[in-house]
């Protein structure tokens, strides 16, 4: 089963080619990477997929649902989130504020009933902030709901915006380089965070450098250079794809 | 003592017209970063609004508190949708472009606003067909109009309703959210747009509803009201710490006493009230940009 | 002074501006000028319909000097800047003379444009000392000045007994003059001045002032300035149940007051030229006026057509369209208007005063019952 197909993408800003003719397709309820050097055109892809940019030529399609002219907000409703590579929490609001914010796509409620804060608007402002605990659990931020976002460590700060992702409910998960800055306890409970995510259903796309991650808990890795998807498939056959070595994995070791 | 205190009063009365305009300032800057110059013209049509239901409606309006309440609600939500309309219009297309672009589509808006009604009513003051009487009481040896009141009373309830939307319910989140970050906002599923309108709805209602309480208190509106009173209000904002909601409040009760003081120091005169006003909006912009509660750092311009 | 108003206004004064290209080559061109937007609007309104009748009258008789008059009309907006801008149009467009001028504000900086071209200039309603003092020897007024006027207060005043007397202007040239001459004339007879107050053009809010004067201890207040700001003044204080007497300069004699302020302006006192109620020719007049116009003559329409009438008869009387021969012959005026007789002193102000105090009532302004 495919979650998400990229199709012949293409991109271009200002005449430059940022991203040639790719193509791949997510398989549901997989780990995924996308790798490549710097420049090679990761996150440009990112942010086609976000709908952030509008790609030059090519199709992205998300369960079926083609995100073409699709605005962000809804690309986000039709079940897919984000995180980035440079953590943007609201800092000022809280913790739980921050994973409630995360929740607004899901709500139903009107403006009108959150002016007059009617019965209906305060139960969905309950189970809003029922939900949010429950992913603030999920990360183990439980105790720390009250602080201020801003305020929390580094580690910290990337799990509340795992939690504010998590509550939008997404079918695909994409993390931008979430290991960036971890110690070394931190991601070994990344892994094991990604995989009670995997293991609930929701597929993930991570951009990634730190490569001994990448082998340990992909299902499946995309490697990009110079705008294009240069291999595809399982960890270990990129690893031993000759021209992977040649313009990214020979480098790195 | 009993002149302390009645000009305490007149400083709270006036602080209160301050704050109410003074919240739409702050809110839509808040969240767009912009100084929008027609939200005193918004007020002013605020004002005209009002007085065109209560004409139009006088038949079964009156003249009295009837009147002026369908009145207020009627502005709010008309004019409401005028912020939008003007956001729409004039601002949005410009989300991307500089800065200084969507300050002067401000001033443009601004200066419709202000041009229309000039043409609409040939610059005279119009009497505002509303007569609530002189009825006060006298507390001690301060005396206090119902009007005077029902403003003051009025603003408070508004300021709270407004406080408690923003931080108790979901579109307040959101609203606070795209103030911090846009791009993220976006990203984590809120439709910025309708946040955005959102935001000029109640800070224009907000205005509209300063406009007809104008109208009702001094009796009569001109075309040129939103000027002087967009001045002063983004004046309050700033002193409070733009930005902030409770600082909107606190600005512009602050700034009408400052005035109302600041006018009664001995041997220096009434025309010296304005130098007091922008006096200390010149003290916080170089010396306390972010106001008394404010955070966000004032954009110069 | 409405400087505030400028930027606005500087759109209609370009449309305005374009009616000005229509004269025809034998003709003679008269420049009326007078706030036609802004608050004083209502001036404007009730002047150029006198002055055009005037004109019409004037030309329906065979026009002056053998030629038909163009009347050149222009907004001042009772505003410094539009004044000057007003000013310098009438004279790039060739006007001879120029009647008008309802706002000391707008007059006074214009005063040397016209001056520097030698176009005479009879002045309608503005009538501050500071005009007296600037006129470099071409401008008239057919309205007495503020000393007239601060004269017919000091009258009032003492007739009523006031001791204690509170004085608010609006800072303009015409409005702090008043205040001034009116505060040294009230101490030199003998009484106090409570409190002297200037308020910001466009304020709306009063309160703070309304207290002082209050805590003051005033016994009348005096406003010198226009309607709009007086309008918001007596309103305030007689909310705040001032008890005392009000007095408004003829800058506030207009019927915006009354429309504004409602009944409680009831009871306060407005100077101003006799109503046209009052005068011998003014049903006559009146009549005259709306059937020309359409509309009810305001307090400055007899005046206004008194003006035009004076000024094309030192035309006549010149015999030419040389403006230092109309000068001379408008010094020689023996004229008797609709509004009063009007003759020049030696400064080219009114011989006189036509100053008296009205009081306000149902509506209208009339002549207190002695």
């Amino acid at each position: 089963m495919t979650i998400l197909e990229v199709k012949q993408v293409s991109l271009r800003i200002g005449g430059l080619s940022v991203l040639t003719d790719v193509s791949f397709s997510l398989n549901k309820g997989a780990i995924h990477s996308l790798i490549g050097p710097n420049g090679a055109g990761k996150t440009s892809l990112f942010n086609c997929i976000t709908g952030f940019y509008r790609p030059t030529a090519g199709a992205i399609r998300l369960d079926g649902t083609s995100l073409a002219r699709v605005t962000p907000h809804r690309v986000v409703r039709l079940g897919l989130a984000r995180t980035f590579q440079n953590i943007r929490l609201f800092k000022e609001m809280t913790v739980l504020e921050n994973v409630m914010a995360g929740c607004h796509c899901r709500s139903e409620g009107s403006i009108v009933s959150a002016l007059l804060r009617t019965r209906a608007h305060r139960r969905e402002e309950e189970s809003i902030r029922e939900i949010s605990r429950r992913w603030l659990d999920f990360v183990g931020l439980r105790a720390k709901e009250q602080r201020r976002a801003g305020d929390l460590p580094y580690g910290d700060r990337r799990r509340v915006e795992w939690a504010r992702a998590l509550a939008s409910e997404p079918k695909l998960l994409m993390l931008d380089e979430p290991a960036a800055g971890l110690t070394h306890t931190e991601k070994a409970e990344l892994i094991e965070l990604l995989r009670r995510i995997r293991g609930q259903g929701t597929t993930i796309l991570l951009i990634e450098h730190d490569m001994p991650l990448i082998m340990q808990v992909s299902d499946h890795v995309v490697v990009m250079d110079h705008g294009q998807k240069i291999a595809d498939g399982e960890p270990a056959a990129v690893r031993r794809n000759p021209q992977v070595i040649e313009a990214y994995l020979g480098v790195e070791e | 003592m009993g002149f302390f205190l009645q000009q305490l009063m007149n400083g709270l009365i006036l602080g209160s017209f301050y704050a109410l305009i003074a919240l739409g300032y702050t809110m839509v800057f808040g969240v767009l970063k912009l100084l929008n110059f027609a939200h005193g013209d918004i007020y002013m049509v605020g004002g005209f609004v009002g007085l065109l239901i209560l004409k139009l409606g006088s038949s079964w309006l009156g003249s009295g508190w009837l009147g002026v309440v369908v009145a207020l609600f009627g502005s709010a939500a008309l004019v409401g949708a005028l912020g939008m309309l003007i956001e729409r219009v004039a601002y949005r297309p410009l989300r991307q472009a500089p800065r200084l672009s969507v300050l002067i589509t401000a001033l443009a808006a601004s200066m419709v606003l202000n041009s229309a009604v000039l043409a609409l009513t040939g610059g005279r003051p119009v009497a505002f067909p509303a007569d609530l009487g002189f009825v006060g009481y006298d507390l001690g040896p301060i005396h206090i109009s119902v009007i005077q009141m029902a403003l003051l009373v009025s603003t408070l309830i508004l300021m709270l309703v407004l406080e408690l939307f923003v931080s108790r319910t979901q579109y307040g989140r959101a609203m606070r959210a795209v103030s911090y970050d846009m791009v993220a906002s976006r990203l984590m599923g809120i439709d910025v747009s309708q946040i955005v309108s959102l935001t000029f709805f109640l800070g224009s209602a907000l205005a509209a509803i300063g406009g007809v309480f104008a109208g009702s208190y001094y009796g009569s509106l001109h075309f040129f009201m939103g000027f002087i009173m967009g001045l002063k209000a983004f004046t309050a904002a700033v002193i409070g710490g733009i930005g902030s909601i409770p600082g909107a409040m606190l600005g512009g009760l602050t700034l009408g006493l400052l005035e109302t003081f600041g006018s009664s120091i001995p041997f220096i005169g009434s025309e010296w009230r304005d130098v007091a006003v922008f006096g200390a909006l010149i003290f916080f912009l170089v010396l306390k940009p972010t106001g008394i509660l404010g955070k966000t750092m004032v954009e110069r311009i | 002074m409405r400087s505030g108003t400028t930027k606005t206004l500087a759109l209609v004064a370009v449309f305005s501006s374009m009616a000005s290209f229509a004269a025809a080559a034998d003709t003679i061109k008269i420049g009326f000028v007078a706030p036609i937007t802004g608050a004083a609007a209502s001036f404007g309104k009730e002047t150029v319909g006198a002055v055009r009748m005037v004109v019409a009258k004037t030309n329906a008789g065979g026009g002056v000097l053998g030629e038909k008059i163009v009347l050149v009309e222009t907004d001042d907006a009772c505003d410094p800047t539009q004044g000057t801008a007003a000013a310098s149009k009438l004279v790039s467009s060739g006007v001879i003379a120029v009647v008008g001028g309802m706002c000391s504000g707008a007059v006074v900086p214009a005063l040397k444009i016209y001056g520097d071209a030698h176009v005479p200039f009879v002045i309608v309603a503005a009538n501050s000392t500071k005009i007296v003092a600037a006129n470099p020897g071409n401008a008239f007024l057919v309205n007495s000045t503020g000393d007239a006027q601060t004269l017919t207060a000091m009258t009032l005043f003492a007739q009523k007994g006031i001791k204690t007397l509170a004085v608010v202007d609006e800072g303009d040239a015409f409005s702090a003059d008043l205040s001034a001459i009116a505060q040294t004339q009230f101490k030199a007879s003998g009484g106090k001045v409570v409190d002297a107050e200037t308020t910001a053009k466009g304020e709306q809010d009063f309160s703070a002032l309304v207290t002082r004067i209050t805590a003051a201890k005033a016994d009348a207040v005096y406003w010198t300035a226009y309607q709009d700001g007086g309008a918001l003044l007596v309103k305030q204080l007689r909310r705040s149940g001032y008890q005392g007497l009000i007095a408004l300069s003829d800058g506030s004699n207009a019927p915006d007051l009354f429309t504004v302020v409602g009944s409680a302006v009831n009871g306060a006192y407005v100077f101003g030229p006799t109503p046209l109620k009052d005068l011998p020719r003014g049903a006559a007049f009146s009549a005259d006026f709306a059937a020309a116009t359409g509309d009810a003559p305001g307090n400055y329409s007899a005046l206004a057509y008194d003006a035009a009438e004076v000024l094309l008869d030192a035309i006549k009387a010149a015999g030419t369209t040389e403006g230092e021969a109309i000068v001379k012959a408008l010094k020689g005026t023996r004229y008797e208007g609709i509004a009063g007789p009007i003759a020049f002193t030696e400064k080219n102000t009114l011989v006189g005063s036509n100053f008296i105090a009205l009081v306000a009532h149902g509506g209208a302004l009339s002549v207190p019952q002695k």
